[in-house]
């Protein structure tokens, strides 16, 4: 891995550091990196944004800080860098207890209480005359 | 002899009615489509990156998606973009499947409210083709709302859920009019069709095979009796010869110039697609453009604007199953007096998003913080999201229109569109009326918060009226039949010929319309 991916890395795993107590992973672990290199392309340019003093900052703090040195580049970064992990199955399963992926899974659903519909057919008259 | 009795351009939801229609009556038919076949076995809801290819090959907007099989729509100038989608099964394959009717009023707009024009035909016309339509698609939906009383059957209604019994309640208390979606859903199994699986996204493909899509519904059938189907081929132009239309020229799936020819053309290439072929058939006996002697073609262009109102809930709610974009709806503000506009608006319930969408709009929202805190943030937003979009009925305006683009072209070389559109006045106060009032029955069904704004870009599903249907040659481009005023045997049967828009989803009225003018046109030419 070359060493400016390093760096994203680790600025990646500080943005999404994982949740243990549900076993969401964190950057790395998601496996989310390559769908990211693939959608974004210029790791480079994020790269030469950080330093390692930069990444012992507040996270938050330090993308405001790189947002405003390089601009929309860094902000399509950020997108995409949510697109790849919150579209990994080993994040997107723990945090919504939904399958991945979706099809052909069921869920089973109430049938309709049709009582909720009696005030309309009480009170509602239609299309206006 | 041509080889077809008809030829129909576009395999979407019109384009599939009537070719099944005249099929059935025994007639040859050759229907062709710019786009591909679809696998429902790789639909995005199939693969793990659902959300990703929602944004790419399957995204809406035409103008982002620019796959091989579409045309360039230039819509940079107008606050809607166009969304639409080139596969055998047209926009089907990506609607939500909502599927309410127009109402009678719609039909008479210029009588009623002195407002657009009337239709050279009424809903007592079209009655009897959307229960036709209802049965093939296999709608779902409940029989009793007073504001459709003649729809007599139905297969049980999508579920609401506890989000949609949480709003119905709040709606009640309002005392407002709501009721459980029509949806071409089917909710059990029938005709050799799966039940729907409530697993949420309709939007990108149905790989149940539960959404009618028209590929699996009236193009299945028509097949088996005979029609056939050439898809990846773009049709650039018709050929007009000896005063008819001979048939249309195009190319192949290999990039090879062909001609088919028929007795007859129906286009059905939806109401940027017709006019598009129409404007690009000009020639010395029709400089204007094929069928255009009047001027219209292109113009009147209605799309229904929407507003957008998100409600967010403390309580997780279960907004992550059930169909998208088939929940409830409201008809309350279809007409509006004493209110500082004319017409009205329905209110489409919508159910939540997937994972990615709710993180992304949680961090345009600037709630979600990355670190830490990431999780909880996330928390806020997913499954606790509920929306109403407030679909507001547009008026036709000569200026809001279409035009060919030819600076930008297809991978053939035929032009594209350039979209000249924008919102009329009584839209603007229409839709501030239809989001405050959704902020407020939301507020009622306990939302903390609520965000709202429109129109929404990326929502132009419903493009209707730019060949529009009149009895006068001057201002219309079809008669009653939907047969070219200027051309005997030039047909156009799809949402192009839409006189007014309403406020719902215009697909059943689609189809419904071409199932008639089918058996107009089996009368003109029989």
């Amino acid at each position: 891995m070359k060493q400016s991916d390093n760096a994203v890395l680790k600025l990646l795993d500080a943005m999404f550091p994982g949740e243990p107590a549900r076993n969401v992973p964190d950057f790395t672990g998601s496996g989310a990196f390559e769908t990211l290199r693939k959608r974004f392309g210029d790791l480079q340019a994020i790269a030469e944004l950080l330093s390692a003093e930069a990444l012992s900052e507040d996270i938050n703090g330090l993308l405001k800080q790189m947002k405003a040195a390089g601009g929309d580049k860094v902000e399509r970064f950020i997108e995409e860098a949510m697109i790849a992990y919150f579209s990994a199955p080993s994040v997107s399963v723990p945090l919504t207890g939904k399958p991945s992926p979706l099809f052909p899974n069921a869920t089973v659903m109430k049938e309709i209480d049709f009582a909720l519909l009696e005030p309309v057919l009480e009170n509602i008259r239609g299309i206006p005359s | 002899m041509s080889d077809f009795h008809f030829i129909v351009v576009g395999a979407g939801a019109a384009g599939a009615a009537v070719a099944w229609r005249l099929v059935e009556k025994g007639y040859k038919v050759l229907c062709l489509d710019r786009g591909p076949h679809m696998d429902a076995a790789q639909y995005p809801s199939t693969a793990t990156d659902w959300e990703i290819q929602k944004r790419e090959a399957y995204n809406p907007v035409i103008a982002v998606r620019q796959n091989a099989f579409d045309y360039p729509v230039d819509d940079g100038e107008s606050p809607i973009a166009i969304c639409n989608y080139n596969a055998v099964g047209g926009s089907t394959i990506l609607y939500s499947g909502h599927f309410p009717r127009f109402l009678p009023p719609d039909f008479a707009l210029k009588s009623r409210e002195g407002l657009g024009e009337n239709w050279p035909i009424g809903y007592n016309e079209l009655a009897p083709y959307f229960a036709l339509n209802e049965d093939e698609m296999g709608m779902s939906g409940l029989v009793g709302d007073p504001y459709y009383p003649d729809i007599q059957e139905a297969l049980p209604p999508v579920p609401l859920g506890i989000a949609g019994e949480t709003l119905g309640r709040a709606f009640n208390a309002k005392g407002w009019h709501w009721w459980p979606s029509y949806a071409a859903i089917s909710t059990r199994e029938r005709n050799g069709r799966n039940a729907c699986l409530n697993l949420g996204p309709c939007n990108t493909g149905c790989p149940q095979g539960a959404k009618a899509s028209v590929d699996i519904t009236y193009l299945k059938k028509a097949v088996a009796k005979g029609l056939v189907i050439e898809a990846e081929f773009a049709v650039s132009k018709l050929l007009y010869e000896n005063g008819k239309v001979a048939g249309v020229e195009g190319y192949d799936c290999e990039g090879q110039l062909r001609r088919f020819e028929a007795d007859n053309v129906i286009l059905a290439s939806s109401a940027i697609g017709t006019p598009r072929l129409l404007l690009n058939s000009a020639s010395q006996d029709h400089p204007q453009g094929l069928a255009n002697t009047s001027g219209m073609v292109g113009r009147n262009l209605m799309i229904h604007p929407l507003g957008y109102v998100e409600g967010l809930f403390e309580e997780r709610l279960d907004t992550d199953s059930g169909p998208q974009g088939s929940m409830l709806y409201s008809l309350e503000f279809y007409r509006n007096e004493g209110a500082d506009h004319k017409l009205g608006y329905m209110m489409h319930a919508l159910r939540g998003t997937g994972p990615v969408e709710a993180a992304t709009s949680a961090l345009q929202r600037r709630k979600l913080r990355f670190g830490a805190s990431l999780y909880d943030d996330f928390d806020q937003f997913y499954a606790k999201q509920m929306v109403i979009a407030v679909i507001c009925e547009d008026l036709p305006e000569r200026e809001n229109r279409l035009e060919l683009d030819p600076s930008k072209q297809d991978r053939f070389g035929a032009p594209g569109v350039k979209i000249h559109y924008q919102l009329h006045e009584n839209t603007k106060k229409m839709m501030i009326h239809g989001m405050s009032r959704a902020r407020e029955v939301l507020a009622e069904a306990g939302a903390k918060r609520s965000y709202a704004y429109g129109p929404v870009r990326n929502t132009g599903w419903h493009i209707l009226g730019t060949a529009r249907m009149g009895d006068s040659p001057v201002d219309s481009v079809v008669n009653r039949k939907g047969q070219a005023h200027d051309v005997g045997n030039l047909f156009i049967v799809d949402s192009s010929v839409f006189v007014t828009s309403s406020c719902v989803n215009p697909a059943n009225t689609i189809q419904s319309l071409s199932l008639y003018l089918a058996d107009r046109i089996n009368e003109t030419v029989r």
